[in-house]
């Protein structure tokens, strides 16, 4: 009786609610831009960049992406149900959108890879070789044979082209 | 006829906001999952017509194999795992979005027919036909009157 006066029914209910009031300010504060359809996930390493965004319902076919220097652009339409009188929920968003992402850098519009699978889009893009990182090598005969045997070693599944580029310099 | 069937009840809490982008985080009235990992709610279209119920649902990522479907008495329960991993040899970014498992549930007022739900996966996006259970036109007793 007397914990029920100090905590009410459920001595833990302010401690949850504290815990989930928490975790939503920790979550509102996380994100700095505004909320814009699709939501996109990157992910990025030395030669390329990955994309992924949630599209349920929208059709591959009238999927519009463009990709221009380090720019990519998305443009589509989500269905929705036919308006009818007899609806009882309506959650799922409608409509037109348009979506512009800055890239961290420029990508090649010749090898771009996009999948479209259960409704989750997957963009892979090349690093263009104009925009990589040159490696300048010092011109003494004995240290440059050095680091090309410790160039090739690393990775040895990158792509025969970005090695071929390497060697012309 | 069947006003009452018109209303969906949702089995736990507040009514999804379906205004405003991003996803919605699911109810953890079912306990702790063994999975590390968020789960969210679909968002839903629901509509009658004179066959039963349409419910549409946007799972994507969801695979028809990890869906699953079950209507019991009058619990409908929805639910699709997600199998989306970083890409191998990529680092994260950034992230605008959680990926996660989908999970919702929702108690149907009226009889419904199990056995005839129909079940499509397209594109991400669920298309479940529920139609209405005969038994309830023939459950009606006319009473004679002499």
């Amino acid at each position: 009786m007397v914990a029920r006066m100090f905590y009410g029914t459920d001595p833990f209910s302010e401690m949850r609610r504290l815990q989930s009031e928490m975790s939503r300010l920790m979550q509102a504060s996380a994100p700095l831009h505004a909320p814009e359809f699709p939501a996109m996930n990157a992910y990025a390493n030395q030669d390329g960049v990955v994309l992924t965004a949630e599209l349920p319902g929208v059709d591959p076919e009238r999927l519009d992406i463009a990709v221009h220097r380090d720019t990519l652009t998305l443009r589509g339409e989500r269905p929705g149900e036919a308006d009818e009188a007899k609806l009882h929920r309506r959650e799922r968003l409608r409509g037109k959108f348009l979506r512009t992402l800055g890239l961290p850098f420029m990508v090649d519009p010749e090898k771009v890879e996009a999948r479209f699978e259960n409704g989750v889009l997957r963009l892979t893009l090349q690093r263009s070789e104009e925009d990589k990182p040159k490696r300048i090598q010092i011109g003494s005969a004995g240290k440059s044979q050095k680091s090309k045997k410790a160039e090739s070693s690393p990775k040895s599944g990158k792509s025969s082209k970005t090695e071929g580029t390497r060697r012309k310099k | 006829m069947a006003e009452k069937s018109k209303r969906e009840a949702e089995q736990s809490g507040t009514p999804a906001d379906g205004q405003s982008e991003g996803k919605i985080p699911a109810e953890s009235d079912g306990g702790e999952r063994t999975r590390e990992r968020p789960v969210f709610r679909p968002r839903v279209d629901i509509l009658e017509n004179d066959k039963g119920l349409v419910l549409t649902a946007d799972l994507p990522g969801v695979d028809p194999d990890n869906l699953e479907v079950e209507l019991e008495k009058r619990v409908l329960t929805i639910r699709g795992r997600v199998d989306e991993e970083v890409p191998e040899g990529f680092g994260v970014l950034y992230k605008e979005y959680e990926i996660g498992d989908f999970e919702r549930r929702f108690t149907l007022s009226g009889d419904f027919d199990p056995e005839n739900v129909e079940a499509d996966l397209e594109n991400g996006v669920l298309r479940l036909t529920i139609p209405t259970a005969p038994e309830r036109e023939a459950k009606r007793i006319d009473v004679k009157s002499r």
